[in-house]
């Protein structure tokens, strides 16, 4: 036995390691035994076990009597993936009495047995280096505490619609005090725009606005309307946030009478209803609204820059509400969580310029067609044709326009194939002889009575024609003349109608596009906001305080949009519920002595979680860090240590993965949330692959510094490979920006030694892109297999070389440090 | 075509939804029965390209108008796809008369068109210089290199 | 400007009168044409069926002719236009089909240099349109005029669009900016990018299909009431007028346009020699060429 380095805080560590056949996951492929036996013969190890289960109960009994027995106070369990259980053996080891970061997983299942199956001794092998990484780090890890931080029992929610309005309601009912901002003059959002629902055939308006009433009045909501947020700062539990109020120039006095839009002299489209009807500068978006007070629209009243040429408004108007000083007001609210309810746009149909919207008058949009037969709309309910405002007597719908495309929004918009059924009903309900057409590649009518109502449609006649029109030719007397083919019939068609309606997609909102502006949050590939995980996590940002709700984050009806409007304030009761919230005990440390306040880890930073303070010292705001690591590994000085992956245990990794025979080896830096679950993937998909690779993992790819890949190449490893998540995808917003410029840095140091810098790559592994992993590894392995012990011997040299040169420098910059303080 | 460019073409189909703004867009479907660029992909994808298209002389009545690229939503194009179907017999000489005699042509004199003694008296009296000299060998080189001259033996059938 | 003058095959044997047109323009608007000995350029909808990778190697011989002289190209035929644009974009943009043409050439067929310009590209840029207007000498008053700019000239866009990536989209202005300066009106009409169908009848013989495809086109145009049709392209001239007069032949009532090639209408405009334009060629009577 090797003497072993104590652990300079308390007691030397005594590990525990026990390996797990998991029946004959493991077991059939790796000697589990031998493994255990070799974990024996490893420093500061003094206890080892091999058990079928260890994760069942028995299982986890005798590790607790184990620990109690022997004293342990480092656990290794080598067994399967970290992220299956991980928690589990924490939980184990607490009950223990043991602090649960004093746990140590080494994956010998998704990442060696199931990988290497028909590899049986080079698995064995593996699995005792992964054993060997593992106690390296084990022996290094600390005792931690969570961190717990105030958290302030107010919540901000951002967008006025049916999810901000409902997310609103249930944190104000659970009695926090709840900001409602919203951009527009009242809240309401589509659901407003629209005539019925589907399935029920309920009046959209008359369902929402009794819950706009009720926000508008509950003693907790703070309505404020016209506004809308310019800034976000802070963290979960403690956000600044900035708030632009612009002028209304119209008091809460206002009783919404039409005196003054009556006497205004200036006309508009107006936006509620697509501009189908108009409105004044002065006016009230819709009956409904609230606040119940009107508003002026500057650009277009007369009264311009502060020059006053028309009062007719004003001397209308009895009760003298009208208030031409008001100005735009900045605020800011201190809240503990936000809900981001920014809505969603339509889909420009001009954009499909032989559909011909926008030429034709008689083509119009699905939105349109809400407000024109809209009993409060701008034709009180009258489906008119806009070029003769006659009753159509034949209808066409066009289904998907500006979705299901790469050219436009690759993504289905969800509710247009209900929202035509709906439509078609509508239509038949008030002219029961009008012929109806639905152009269609899918119809899609999976909800709840969907199905249903569309067989309802189908009933009254409504023909469901696949294959969407090539072209919208103009026919006479208005009409539309519809170029296609029936994929069903083999057969085209050429179909006249009087009128057409484009079935246009939904896109996000320039709300929340503006909202990026203020706070960074990542998008997935549709341009809609990006949740923590789309099945486990639907409703929460990566960014810890942050919620979606309703189409901010994916078109949606507006079940769902309440659904997770529910959700979204569920979890921001959780968050706010106890007045503190606990935050892992990742987060990174700032050592002041070291630090020399170069600033580069602020740079990288993607919370800006760092900062430098008055005296130059880099600051990390615990709550805000979420222990990515880049920080860290940027730091040229080693002022900063990020906890429970600490440099040196990754180095203590690396050294332990350098003992046998590195140059046949690849060592792997897997990052938890992409390509480390990648290779998981790889491992469940029974992906097969050169058994020559050891994973180390850390939290973020921005983890893995310069220096640890040439600790590896100084030890003579064969080949390193780095992986993350994609650019776009890092869990940790774009931390891996950071990793892919390292990468370059130290490609360029390989070519200018002289070195072949392909034994250094780089590869993006999404968390199902296990095939990616295991193609990667066969091809690195390839390249391996041609790299001579020259080439290693020089990569050695050049590495030892540099890293000599380095502890020099930071030698005379400790004895630098030391003089200063003596002086 | 390299495999790479197949594949990336291969995957490039298979993103069609059988939408059918294709078919309805091409001006050749609405006048020849039995021509259908959505089947076309189709029949690519469930059978392969060797059995994309079911009459081979069919193919050979794409207009090239690109219309159907043009307005597919994912851009996919059907041209290409026909391009290479009709490459491919072509090579095996199953071309059309009026193509292989276009052919012919350009390998003779440079030009598509055949030139008369009547075009070039047409062409002084408006004033233009006779009709420039093509580099004909040139041309017939490439010809060889690209295997086309094998076209032009009419195949006995 | 001096550029190298690509006139395709069709336009010097079958109608040398655009040719002349050309030359005259091109005198008039500053675009010193030089003669280089081209061959088919070739043509989008014939060798390239049969053999794309010949298509290709011809298209490249051309280009490099004109960039060995350092000279842009300016193309009087859509679908010359279209083949020498497709080619540079493709030996430009696809490493792997420049190295499979390497061979044919003994080395790199064409720097890239070469750009490839339409006529009416040309002639509506700002300085020519306003040279136009000035030098305008037989106004178009009153001709209502619907322009067909054939497939070739503008699909497909991510080959054929603007330099700057934004698609003509949905259809080119060009020769409506040229017209109108030289006096004439613009008519609208519906489905102006449907094809005119000629490939039909010269690449397969199907003539009947390629005239109904022609109906459609007439039928909207017509419809429009234009007095003339104008195109950039001698294979949609060739079948809007061999083709409305076979459409005549069949049916007395039939409604004739008459269609011009773009620089026929120009040329006229600038003063040309009307003799000179070889107007009887048309079989579709064209009463702006005819003295």
């Amino acid at each position: 036995m090797i003497a072993s380095k104590s652990n300079p805080e308390g007691e030397a560590p005594r590990v525990g390691v026990y390996v797990c056949h998991c029946g004959l996951n493991i077991g059939g492929t790796v000697d589990c035994e031998a493994v255990a036996k070799h974990a024996a013969t490893l420093p500061d190890v003094v206890f080892t076990n091999h058990q079928l289960y260890t994760c069942s109960e028995p299982g986890q009994e005798q590790i607790r009597r184990d620990i109690a027995e022997h004293r342990l106070n480092r656990i290794v369990v080598a067994a399967c993936s970290p992220r299956m259980h991980e928690p589990t053996f924490r939980a184990c080891v607490k009950a223990a009495g043991l602090n649960p970061y004093l746990l140590e997983m080494a994956n010998i299942r998704e990442h060696c047995s199931w990988v290497h199956l028909h590899d049986k001794e080079q698995a064995t092998e593996k699995a005792k280096d992964l054993v060997g990484m593992s106690v390296a780090r084990a022996r290094l890890l600390k005792a931690q505490e969570d961190i717990s931080i105030p958290v302030l029992r107010k919540a901000l929610v951002i967008g006025g619609g049916v999810a901000g309005i409902q997310s609103a309601l249930e944190l104000a009912d659970a009695g926090y005090e709840v900001f409602l901002v919203e951009k527009g003059p009242s809240i309401g959002g589509r659901m407003a725009q629209i005539d019925k629902t589907f399935p029920t055939m309920d009046c959209s308006i008359c369902i929402l606005a009794p819950k706009m009433a009720e926000v508008g009045r509950h003693p907790n909501v703070t309505l404020m309307t016209l506004t809308e947020v310019t800034e976000i700062g802070g963290y979960v539990g403690n956000f600044t946030v900035t708030v632009k109020r612009k002028p209304r120039y119209v008091t809460s006095e206002c009783a919404a009478c039409p005196d003054c839009s009556d006497a205004c002299p200036q006309f508009a489209p107006n936006e509620f209803d697509i501009g189908l009807a108009t409105r004044k500068a002065i006016y009230l978006p819709f009956a409904q609204a609230v606040p119940p007070t009107f508003t002026i629209d500057m650009d277009l009243c007369l009264n311009k820059e502060g020059v006053r040429v028309c009062e007719k408004c004003v001397q209308a108007c009895t009760r003298k509400c009208i208030d031409f000083n008001d100005v735009e007001r900045e605020e800011t609210l201190e809240v503990g969580s936000i809900i981001v309810a920014t809505g969603v746009d339509t889909f420009d149909a001009a954009k499909i310029p032989q559909y011909l919207y926008g030429r034709a008058p008689n083509v119009i949009t699905s939105l349109e067609f809400e407000r024109l037969i809209n009993a409060g709309g701008p034709t009180n309910g009258q489906l008119i044709r806009p070029s003769d405002h006659k009753i159509p007597k034949s209808v066409a719908f066009v289904q998907c326009v500006g979705s299901r495309s790469e050219k436009h929004n690759p993504y289905c918009s969800n509710v247009c194939c209900m929202n035509t059924v709906k439509d078609a009903l509508l239509i038949k309900e008030h002219w029961p002889e009008t012929e109806i057409k639905v152009f269609y590649i899918d119809m899609r009518t999976s909800g709840k009575g969907f199905e249903e109502l569309f067989q309802r449609a189908k009933a009254e006649g409504v023909q469901f024609i696949r294959g969407l029109p090539g072209e919208i030719v103009e026919a006479d007397r208005g009409n539309l003349r519809l170029l296609g083919e029936m994929t069903l019939m083999n057969k085209l068609y050429d179909i006249e109608a009087e009128m057409v309606i484009l079935s246009i997609g939904l896109e996000p909102s320039q709300g929340s596009r503006d909202l990026r502006k203020a706070l960074a949050l990542p998008l997935t590939s549709d341009g809609f906001f990006m949740v923590a995980h789309p099945k486990l996590r639907p409703v929460d940002a990566s960014t810890r305080g942050i919620f979606f709700a309703g189409c901010s984050e994916g078109p949606k009806d507006i079940k769902e949009s309440v659904m997770q409007a529910g959700a979204a304030a569920a979890h921001a009761n959780n968050i706010m519920r106890g007045g503190k919230v606990t935050v892992e005990a990742f987060t990174a440390e700032v050592d002041r002595d070291a630090c020399v306040g170069c600033g580069a880890c602020v740079k990288v930073c993607p919370y800006q979680a760092v900062s430098l303070d008055e005296e130059k010292k880099a600051v990390v705001v615990g709550a805000a860090c979420s222990g990515c690591g880049t920080c860290g590994a940027e730091c040229p000085f080693g002022a900063i240590t990020m906890r429970h992956f600490t440099d040196a245990q990754i180095v203590a990794q690396i050294d332990a993965f350098s003992e046998r025979d590195p140059e046949r080896k690849i060592l792997a830096f897997n990052c938890n949330w992409c390509s480390y679950a990648g290779a998981d993937f790889a491992g469940v998909g029974r992906m097969q692959y050169p058994p020559d690779v050891r994973i180390i993992r850390t939290l973020c790819s921005g983890r893995v510094s310069t220096r640890f890949v040439e600790r590896a190449f100084a030890r003579g490893v064969g080949s390193v490979l780095i992986s993350g998540c994609h650019i776009g995808d890092c869990h940790y917003i774009d931390a891996n920006r950071q990793t892919e410029k390292r990468y370059l840095k130290l490609r360029k140091i390989m070519e200018e030694g002289g070195l072949d810098p392909e034994r250094l790559q780089l590869v993006w592994v999404s968390a199902a892109e296990g095939q990616r992993f295991q193609e990667k590894i066969r091809e690195m392995k390839r390249r391996l297999d041609k790299v001579t012990p020259e080439e290693i011997e020089r990569s050695t040299a050049l590495f030892r070389e540099r890293e000599l040169k380095s502890r020099r420098r930071a030698r005379k910059r400790t004895e630098g440090v030391k003089e200063k303080a003596r002086v | 075509m390299s495999e790479s460019a197949k594949e990336d073409r291969l995957g490039k189909l298979r993103l069609c939804l059988q939408c059918a703004v294709c078919t309805g867009s091409c001006p050749v479907a609405r006048v020849i029965d039995g021509y259908n660029p959505r089947e076309i992909i189709l029949r690519c994808l469930l059978y392969g390209e060797d059995k994309a298209v079911t009459d081979a002389d069919t193919v050979w009545s794409c207009l090239t108008c690109h219309t159907c690229e043009e307005r597919c939503p994912h851009g996919i194009s059907v041209g290409d796809l026909l391009i290479e179907i009709m490459n491919r017999a072509a090579a095996e000489g199953r071309l059309p008369a009026a193509i292989r005699q276009t052919i012919a042509n350009i390998a003779r004199t440079g030009r598509a068109v055949p030139v008369s003694a009547r075009c070039e008296r047409l062409r002084k009296n408006l004033g233009l210089e006779p009709l420039r000299a093509c580099d004909t060998d040139a041309v017939q080189e490439l010809f060889r290199k690209c295997g086309v001259d094998k076209m032009l033996e009419p195949k006995c059938e | 400007m001096r550029i190298a003058f690509f006139p395709g095959c069709v336009i010097p044997i079958r109608y040398p009168g655009i040719e002349a047109a050309t030359r005259f323009l091109a005198a008039k608007t500053g675009l010193d044409l030089v003669d280089m000995s081209f061959h088919c350029c070739p043509s989008p909808t014939g060798l390239k069926e049969a053999s794309a990778g010949a298509w290709f190697a011809l298209a490249l011989a051309n280009l490099r002719m004109a960039e060995a002289e350092g000279l842009d190209v300016v193309t009087i035929c859509s679908g010359c236009g279209n083949t020498l644009r497709e080619a540079r974009k493709i030996y430009c943009g696809d490493e792997d089909k420049r190295a499979a043409v390497r061979e044919l050439f003994d080395g790199e067929a064409f720097q890239g240099r070469t750009d490839v310009h339409h006529l009416p590209d040309l002639l509506a840029r700002d300085e020519t349109l306003d040279r136009l207007e000035a030098e305008c000498v037989r106004p178009l008053e009153g001709l209502r005029v619907a322009t067909h700019y054939g497939c070739h000239y503008f699909r497909p866009s991510s080959v054929m669009g603007g330099e700057d990536g934004s698609p003509e989209y949905p259809l080119p202005e060009s020769m409506e900016l040229i017209l109108e300066s030289l006096g004439a009106e613009i008519v609208d009409y519906g489905r102006p990018d449907l094809c005119c169908g000629a490939a039909l009848a010269y690449n397969v013989g199907k003539t009947d299909e390629s005239l109904r495809v022609l109906s459609e086109k007439l039928d909207e145009i017509t419809r429009a009431e234009a007095d003339a049709i104008v195109t950039p392209c001698p294979a949609c001239l060739a079948q809007f007028d061999a083709g409305q007069s076979a459409l005549g032949r069949k049916d007395k009532d039939q409604k004739l346009t008459p269609v011009y090639h773009i620089a026929e209408l120009v040329a006229c405009a600038l003063g040309a020699d009307l003799k000179r334009l070889d107007g009887k060629r048309h079989k579709v009577k064209a009463p702006l060429l005819l003295t």
